[in-house]
């Protein structure tokens, strides 16, 4: 090495910063995070070439590794899939299945290629291009959501709003339902709570904190089973006997995977383009720091546009529907005609 | 006043009736929020809905058949009397069962009421937990609409012969039944099975007494 060089790299190790323990961690997660990948990603590819002569469809940024004899079968219903994933997803984070390989193996085809295989898609040949399309589309978006990493897979369920499912429904009917004083502050607009009731906001002790004793009442009756006399003092009111009975039984957090993925979603919808890549970017920043990132808006405003969204979704099944009410009515006269054309009285 | 005498003499044989449905009606909602009214502290959400639903199926039994004998009684004293007595009256058919129907709806109406006042009772004397509300005046409609429908619809049978009623309730139900299993067994549709869903669904006729009855809910 030359003394100037020498020189130079002894100066640069001088002035950079010292790397601290915690930055080390993330360092190395994600390298853990990118072999995991890779991993996947090999062991498909390696399946297929030791199974069948895999040959690759591609449809905008899909590329599904299938036997060429099913080729011209699953062509178009990878090409519906991509046009509703890049509807979906938008430009940038399209982008991120590209990294996404699958190989797709036929139900049928081989018996024990599909366990050997690895991850990948399950198809059916006599299954509609449309059906297929869907099966390789819940393929994607669940590969999405193991690419956020562990925080994310057991935080939410989703990252997109599956057709039939009103998330922002289902969170208002559990801010109402659920014992917790969490839920019940949040569905009054206190948004801290909000993001405790979401899992988002670490909670030392749930039962104590997200619950009041009246909670742990209800929340212990549940627990049809129980029936020793610490339960019984407990329903009596003694809520030591409450908190003695949650020793070893941990609490869930109040509201579930339906109303987290309804904030993703919102988050999605207030982040725009590349707003799932922020999301699964960084699989070591807290959820909340990922969140803000998603939606581009500190989390008060975001928790604060879900909760409008929430409390707009408000069903309201107990109201008849005009239709109902005009459709009885019509019947009804019908059936009163009739009875004034009765035959009892004819003679002839 | 021909049918003041009509009501009134339709009142005289269906008094009982009346006033029984009419306490039915009026203590089923205040059943339903028993738990409701017993909570000072925080309710259990899903017990107290699950009470309501509970006692819920039994507004549409309760408007059938507060219907249906009301219908039943309203030509009743016309069957036993070979209906003589109507036939000596100097009006039409139609006419005299305008006026049998008119009165035996107005029969209907306390009961109506009862319930509306019921309901109205119920979820006044209830703690009702956020998010939820009560619905005493959509229920107490729904429950008029069922009991009308029910009303209408045996008081049409009531009206025909014995024959008639026998054909509308017996013969004809068996005869499209077995015509459907047969249909069924040579890899046809199953008609019933649509015909009833075309019934109970949305804009069905029936789906006003399928659809859950909440006296409370989100």
């Amino acid at each position: 090495m030359s003394r100037p060089l020498g020189l130079a790299l002894v100066y640069v190790v001088a002035m950079a910063t010292p790397v601290d323990a915690q930055d080390v961690t993330a360092q190395r997660e994600r390298v853990a995070a990118l072999a995991a990948r890779w991993a996947v990603l090999r062991d498909s590819l390696a399946a297929m070439d030791r199974d069948v002569r895999p040959d690759t469809v591609i449809a905008g940024r899909l590329h599904l590794l299938v036997d060429p004899a099913m080729q011209e079968h699953l062509a178009p219903a990878a090409l519906i899939a991509w046009s509703h994933l890049e509807a979906a997803l938008g430009k940038t984070d399209s982008e991120l299945l590209d990294a996404w390989w699958p190989a797709v193996r036929y139900r049928g085809m081989d018996r024990w290629a599909w366990s050997r295989a690895g991850p990948g898609i399950l198809a059916d040949s006599a299954r509609s291009a449309e059906a297929l399309a869907r099966v390789i589309e819940d393929a994607a978006w669940s590969w999405l959501l193991v690419l956020g990493g562990n925080t994310v897979v057991r935080w939410t369920s989703g990252l997109h709003p599956r057709p039939g499912r009103d998330y922002l429904r289902r969170a208002y009917l559990e801010l109402v339902d659920r014992p917790s004083q969490a839920t019940r502050f949040c569905y009054q607009g206190d948004l801290q709570w909000c993001a405790k009731a979401l899992g988002l906001v670490e909670v030392a002790d749930r039962w104590r904190e997200l619950t009041t004793p009246a909670d742990r009442r209800i929340l212990l009756r549940r627990r049809r089973w129980e029936r020793s006399d610490v339960f019984q003092q407990c329903q009596a009111g003694a809520d030591a006997a409450c908190l003695r009975l949650t020793d070893g039984y941990p609490l869930a957090r109040p509201l579930s995977s339906d109303a987290t993925t309804g904030l993703v979603i919102e988050a999605r919808s207030l982040g725009g383009d590349g707003a799932l890549s922020r999301l699964l970017s960084d699989s070591t920043l807290p959820l909340a720091d990922r969140l803000e990132a998603t939606a581009r808006a500190p989390l008060d405003s975001l928790l604060s546009a879900w909760h409008t969204s929430v409390m707009a979704a408000r069903p309201y099944p107990s109201r008849l529907a005009g239709a109902t009410a005009w459709v009885t009515l019509f019947v009804t006269g019908v059936l009163a005609t009739f009875a004034l054309r009765s035959s009892r009285w004819r003679l002839d | 006043m021909m049918f003041r005498q009509v009501l009134y003499t339709q009142w005289k044989w269906s008094a009982w009736a009346v006033v029984t449905t009419a306490v039915a009606a009026f203590t089923l909602p205040l059943v339903s929020v028993q738990r409701a009214g017993a909570n000072t502290e925080a309710t259990d959400v899903l017990y107290l809905l699950g009470d309501v639903a509970g006692v819920g199926y039994m507004y549409p039994f309760l408007a059938v058949a507060a219907g249906i004998t009301i219908a039943l009684l309203t030509w009743a004293p016309d069957h036993a009397g070979r209906h003589v007595y109507a036939l000596s009256l100097p009006v039409p058919r139609w006419y005299y069962a305008l006026l049998r129907y008119g009165a035996g709806t107005l029969l209907l109406v306390p009961t109506m009421l009862a319930l509306w006042i019921g309901a109205l009772v119920a979820t006044s004397s209830a703690t009702i937990p956020q998010g939820l509300d009560a619905y005493p005046t959509a229920i107490a409609f729904r429950f008029a609409l069922a009991t009308l429908f029910g009303f209408s619809m045996f008081f049409a049978l009531a009206a025909g012969t014995v024959r008639t009623a026998i054909i509308a309730l017996g013969v004809a139900p068996t005869a499209i039944i077995v015509t459907n299993q047969i249909i069924i067994s040579f890899g046809g549709p199953n008609l019933v099975w649509t015909a009833l869903e075309y019934l109970i669904r949305l804009p069905g006729p029936m789906e006003l007494l399928f659809e859950p009855w909440m006296l409370i809910n989100v």
